[in-house]
């Protein structure tokens, strides 16, 4: 969907014809890319369009920061449950 | 060429201290890598299904030049990475592309050392100007890589956000 974004602003029920998905999954995956503030809307008439939003760079590494943070979380989370059964896990 | 420099981004880094030896650190990092990954938040599959659906398993392969890949149910492989230096019990490094594609792998390096609570474990994500490079020249509108890796990535955090 970005790559479609990314060539020219598009409309909902347009990604909905050139993507083998719902329009309804359109919508919502557009409504997370909009939180995300990876895309921004506007009107024109009466569509409602979508357009890729340049963005800081710095944002994906604060991505990857918590990502690994949750990651290793759960490696700390595991290695206890491994230390606490008595019988090696195999 | 990129109009403006790429900027110098920092590495990534996290550290954790389990209660183990680091022989036992290292092997429950790599060998049992799909038993305690969160892929139901964080893989390949987790994000395209929209957090409905996660791999069937995954798999770190126990040596250099080994990949670490993702599996579906239906069979279908998903590789994040190949490991470049296998150096147990002390380091292991890999690459890093599990949303985007190999040239513009970062680097991430998993030390382990012994501490006093058991084994420090510092995690290193870096080579982030390998990405910074594709986005600038995103930004520049001739290059297609970026959006996939930081539109889905940043898209799936975004998800997680809400979601909390």
């Amino acid at each position: 969907m970005l790559q479609l974004l990314r060539s020219k602003p598009q409309c909902v029920g347009e990604l909905a014809r050139l993507l083998p998905v719902s329009r309804p999954a359109v919508s919502q995956h557009l409504k997370v890319l909009r939180e995300a503030q990876l895309v921004s809307e506007y009107r024109h008439g009466t569509r409602h369009y979508f357009s890729l939003n340049p963005v800081a760079f710095g944002e994906l590494r604060q991505y990857a920061d918590s990502m690994w943070q949750d990651a290793l979380n759960a490696f700390a989370a595991y290695v206890s449950s491994q230390k606490k059964s008595s019988t090696e896990d195999k | 060429m990129p109009a403006d420099p790429v900027e110098t981004i920092p590495p990534v880094v996290k550290t954790v201290t389990v209660d183990c030896t680091p022989e036992e650190a290292f092997r429950y990092f790599t060998a049992d890598f799909g038993k305690w990954w969160p892929l139901a938040t964080h893989s390949c599959i987790a994000f395209s299904s929209g957090h409905t659906q996660k791999p069937a398993t995954c798999t770190f392969e126990q040596r250099q030049g080994g990949r670490i890949f993702e599996t579906g149910a239906s069979g279908e492989e998903h590789t994040w990475g190949t490991v470049l230096s296998w150096e147990p019990p002390t380091r292991v490094v890999f690459t890093w592309h599990p949303v985007g594609e190999e040239r513009t792998a970062q680097t991430v390096e998993v030390r382990f050392t012994t501490s006093p609570g058991g084994t420090e474990v510092v995690l290193t994500h870096s080579d982030w100007e390998r990405l910074g490079a594709l986005a600038q020249q995103a930004r520049d509108g001739y290059d297609q890589g970026w959006e996939s890796v930081f539109g889905s990535s940043y898209a799936e955090y975004a998800r997680g956000r809400a979601a909390a």
